[in-house]
């Protein structure tokens, strides 16, 4: 055994812990908890999500082989498939958001009607395989008791019906705030912004604003909530489902409330460069693919995903493709999810990516932490950060070519009307802004195996692959 | 407030048995807001213990509105 430990992210819950051993994954299940989880299992539910493509599947792992690795009051280790890229809700476009909420919401009911429920309802149980949502938490699941209240209502709401009512209502994505709380958005918080049409709406009004201004009498000791207070059988079976449902209908029903032209969308359609350029551009990194064959590409800067699709084309097996334009990941999200390409798009400010952040600073890790993929793409992607962000060129390489062991680059000099339209309203301070210096820190960097000018302004693909010694 | 506490009591088979009472592997609190609403969710039954629970600020609302006339009353008034 050369590497054991548990995954930061799994301490919540004391029914069981993720750790990685060698690489493999394993969740625990504790002794405690173990006549719940046999119950859960000897419905039946686990496996039929299984089967749906609903839940990651598990195996029984040898427990002698491996029970002295973990504490001794452990029941049964499961084996459970590595992720290709784990992402987080504060990472998701709204589609994506919206899809893990309503696949929670269809486990929940599809464990009703085996006798089982959910102990929780947070949106980090729910991983992404392309644009298809996963649930991944084998020991969420245990018995129903009738009358019991949803122990998750309250998470639910603040982990996707709120950022998703913060998009639908407002059109203010959710991700900056989500990224900041990490536990999604409170009804009291949320309930500040609603206007009085907005109480109109029955399902805004009960799981917003009553939700939040019974919380807050609670808190403010006007209403004193205590073990007389409240029934055991007043929220019926009936009434569980009849929530989900209506929870489920609602939040199927939301759109973006800003959907309009972005400027990227308007990029993509109209081009500010020719046709042949984005062919030249899909020829190159094609001939890339299949020449390094890299089986996970992260394509940074990503827009609706072509150079993505022709990633998987040219034969890599998985793309995570990143982009901070809502507009350009929402259609990427469709094109992905109606062609079941093995793509999935994430937002991401590439000037302020994912930190490390939660407990310890561990909990979540931050894109750099997660850097797995074997090739990286950056098209038209540094002209953004050097000119608008002013980023130093070479830390700019640096970090791109610190994400992977190969890529492209793409490099678009001062002279091309998309950074000319940069620096439209600012003087030029980037003198070191020069495809000499691009090639020169590369060269220092990275073994460059191929360039192209891709267009008469100068546009210029390079590909390489990172020297040893960095 | 007698006739609604007592309506509740009898409307409600049960009541004695709480919540509370149950809290097998629930490991992170369901928040009283969303327990509440569940409440109110679930039908007439939990509405009546919603109006119960709300009846006693109901009529604080009243006694304070009176207390604070009768405090500001000229004759309650203190004088140094």
């Amino acid at each position: 055994m050369n590497d054991f430990h548990a995954v930061p992210a799994s301490f919540r819950d004391p029914s069981g812990r993720v750790y990685e051993v060698d690489g493999q994954i394993y969740r625990t299940v504790a002794a405690s908890f173990a006549p719940e989880f046999e119950f859960v299992e000897s419905t039946g539910l686990l496996q039929k999500l299984i089967a749906d493509n609903r839940l990651l599947p598990f195996e029984c792992a040898d427990a002698n082989h491996l029970q002295a690795l973990f504490r001794p009051d452990i029941k049964y280790v499961l084996r459970i498939p590595r992720l290709r890229f784990v992402s987080y809700p504060y990472e998701w476009p709204f589609s994506a958001l919206k899809a893990a909420a309503l696949l929670q919401l269809d486990i929940h009911l599809a464990a009703l009607e085996f006798g089982v429920t959910l102990t929780d309802a947070t949106a980090y149980n729910i991983q992404f395989q392309g644009t298809r949502p996963v649930f991944i938490d084998h020991l969420s699941f245990r018995r129903y008791r009738p009358g019991e209240i949803w122990a998750g209502h309250r998470q639910f709401c603040e982990q996707f019906l709120n950022p998703l009512l913060l998009r639908a209502l407002f059109g203010v994505p959710h991700n900056a705030w989500y990224r900041g709380t990490q536990e999604g958005i409170k009804a009291q918080d949320l309930s500040r912004f609603l206007k009085w049409r907005h109480h109109l709406r029955w399902n805004v009004l009960a799981h917003v604003v009553l939700q939040s201004f019974f919380q807050r009498s609670v808190e403010g000791d006007n209403v004193k909530l205590d073990k007389k207070s409240l029934p055991v059988d007043a929220f019926s079976l009936s009434a569980f489902r009849r929530t989900l449902k209506t929870l489920h209908s609602w939040i199927g029903r939301l759109k973006p409330a800003d959907m309009g032209k972005s400027i990227w969308q308007e990029y993509t359609k109209t081009h500010s460069y020719s046709s042949e350029e984005v062919e030249r551009k899909k020829r190159f990194v094609s001939e890339f693919v299949r020449r390094e064959t890299p089986r996970l590409i992260w394509d940074l800067g990503c827009n609706t995903g072509d150079f993505c699709v022709a990633a998987l084309d040219a034969g890599a097996e998985y793309a995570v493709g990143f982009d901070y334009d809502q507009g350009a990941l929402e259609l990427a999200f469709a094109r992905a999810g109606e062609q079941s390409l093995a793509f999935q798009p994430l937002f991401f400010d590439a000037a302020n990516p994912s930190p490390n952040q939660g407990w310890q600073e561990q909990e979540r890790y931050g894109l750099r932490a997660r850097a797995s993929a074997d090739a990286i793409l950056a098209l038209a992607l540094i002209h953004h950060l050097a000119i608008a962000h002013n980023i130093p060129l070479d830390q700019l390489l640096n970090w791109i070519i610190a994400l992977a062991p190969e890529g492209v680059i793409e490099f678009v000099p001062k002279s091309d009307p998309m950074a000319q339209s940069l620096l439209r309203h600012r003087d030029d301070i980037f003198p070191d802004y020069t495809k000499e210096a691009c090639l020169n820190y590369l060269d220092r960097k990275a073994r460059i195996i191929d360039t192209e000018i891709v267009s008469s302004t100068g546009r210029l693909l390079v590909s390489y692959r990172r020297r040893q010694n960095n | 407030m007698k006739r609604i506490s007592t309506l509740v009591t009898f409307a409600i088979p049960g009541l004695y048995m709480l919540v509370f009472a149950d809290r097998a592997f629930a490991y992170m609190d369901p928040g009283s807001g969303s327990m509440m609403l569940q409440l109110l969710l679930g039908g007439i039954a939990g509405v009546g213990v919603i109006i119960k629970l709300y009846w006693k600020s109901f009529l604080n609302l009243f006694r304070s509105r009176r207390n604070q006339s009768e405090s500001l009353s000229p004759k309650n008034e203190i004088h140094e």
